[in-house]
């Protein structure tokens, strides 16, 4: 029983953020108490990306190869499946940069998760939430910027409905605005927290039940496939939803 | 697991560590808007600008191959159709120039020996005409001796001499009554 208990609390002390980072044959690296593990993680992530993009990707060359296709293919598909066909051609293109950065930006984050010395700053609803207040932001400031005041309150008050029901409307629009944030914070959060817990959950049975338990190793390395997969679909889809959410505020006829 | 683990895990109930997970962190929230600021910045100056105008720039490259491709392919099947065109007419000129060089040929044929056969008409006329004349000539010239002759006979028959003028025209008499 005691080692059950204490399997609980090494899954969920590896998953909240501390100010220790633990690296192989070393000992743990005490982090400055401005600075915690997930913050960490994400500055290495800008460094990273900032290393691929202006290093990696090899932009005068005419027909890209090998890794630059790759990323290229990427960024082609935010910018056509994504951002134009949610926001429109026009500001569609005009959104794909801030759209591109936070597509790789979270995708960095989770595969960095999945790498054993890293942590996953995707996992703390903090990160997320951060994130989707800049949703939140374009949704209300670049309405209010591309369509103006009048533009803005359209997205509110559909045409075409009573003025009675229009009560009942409005706070539920207005609610929703931020329920959609919410949702946007929440579902990439649970996403990657829940596919670390069942990892170490699969590779804590080991702990437990010692070799009875080894097969649950193969299962924790399916799961980590899935991972590398959710990872992705994850980072898709929170870029789609923020281009989505984004485009029905611009065009709220629609 | 080394003991100060341990011993951190056995300082923190599992209550706490959950709740640790929701708790808001400002800090990490600013930390995170500072950041992905950064990054947009950096990005959209040295990366997503230049590979959007590349992109963009390809996309247009490529369109404009293509299109060239098309016309070039239609130019060729104009110049190939033309080609043929051309073939085709000059065989028929030829055709034509031959018909008509066979027909000129026939006509020319023709006229030699239209022209041929003419002459050897004048000409045996001519000759017909002369053996005619010349046979009449022979006639006379028969029909005078045979009178002289006749009246050479008939003098020496009748043995008087008669004077040739007289004779002459009395011979003259006869043939032109016969």
């Amino acid at each position: 029983m005691s080692h059950s208990f204490n399997l609980e609390k090494y899954i969920l002390h590896h998953m909240q953020d501390s100010h220790q980072w633990h690296l192989p044959f070393l000992p743990p690296l005490q982090l400055p108490s401005f600075l915690s593990l997930h913050g960490l993680m994400v500055i290495i992530a800008v460094i990273v990306l900032i290393t691929i993009f202006c290093f990696g990707y090899d932009k005068k060359v005419r027909v890209p190869r090998r890794f630059t296709n790759l990323l290229e293919l990427l960024v082609i598909f935010i910018r056509d499946e994504v951002a134009i066909k949610s926001i429109g051609e026009q500001d569609g293109r005009r959104l794909t940069p801030f759209l591109c950065t936070m597509f790789f930006f979270i995708l960095t984050l989770n595969l960095m998760g999945l790498i054993p010395v890293f942590s996953t700053a995707t996992a703390n609803p903090n990160v997320t939430g951060a994130l989707a207040f800049f949703t939140l932001c374009f949704m209300i400031f670049g309405t209010l910027y591309k369509n103006g005041f009048k533009g803005f309150q359209k997205a509110f008050i559909p045409a075409g409905v009573p003025r009675g029901i229009l009560i009942l409307l409005v706070p539920i629009e207005v609610f929703g605005l931020f329920i959609k944030t919410c949702a946007l914070m929440i579902r990439l959060f649970a996403n990657m927290l829940a596919g670390h817990m069942v990892i170490l959950a699969m590779l804590g049975l080991v702990l437990l039940l010692g070799v009875a338990a080894l097969p649950s190793v193969l299962l924790a390395v399916c799961v980590g496939v899935l991972e590398v997969f959710i990872a992705f679909l994850q980072a898709y889809i929170f870029t789609l939803l923020t281009a989505v959410f984004i485009g029905q505020m611009y065009h709220p006829q629609h | 697991m080394n003991t100060d683990l341990q011993a951190e895990l056995q300082a923190v109930s599992p209550t706490e560590a959950e709740s640790s997970l929701l708790t808001p962190d400002i800090g990490m929230v600013i930390l995170t808007w500072v950041t992905f600021l950064l990054l947009s910045v950096v990005l959209y100056k040295f990366a997503w600008k230049p590979i959007l105008k590349a992109l963009d720039a390809r996309e247009e490259l490529l369109r404009r191959s293509v299109e060239d491709a098309e016309r070039i392919k239609q130019e060729l099947a104009q110049m190939h159709s033309a080609r043929h065109q051309m073939l085709k007419e000059a065989e028929q000129k030829a055709r034509e120039i031959m018909g008509e060089s066979r027909q000129a040929s026939a006509q020319i044929a023709h006229a030699i020996q239209h022209k041929a056969r003419e002459d050897a008409k004048i000409l045996l006329e001519n000759a017909r005409r002369d053996i005619g004349e010349e046979t009449e000539k022979a006639k006379m010239v028969l029909r005078e001796e045979s009178a002289r002759i006749a009246v050479d006979l008939a003098g020496k028959l009748i043995h008087k001499d008669l004077d040739t003028e007289g004779n002459r025209r009395l011979v003259r008499e006869f043939v032109e009554e016969t």
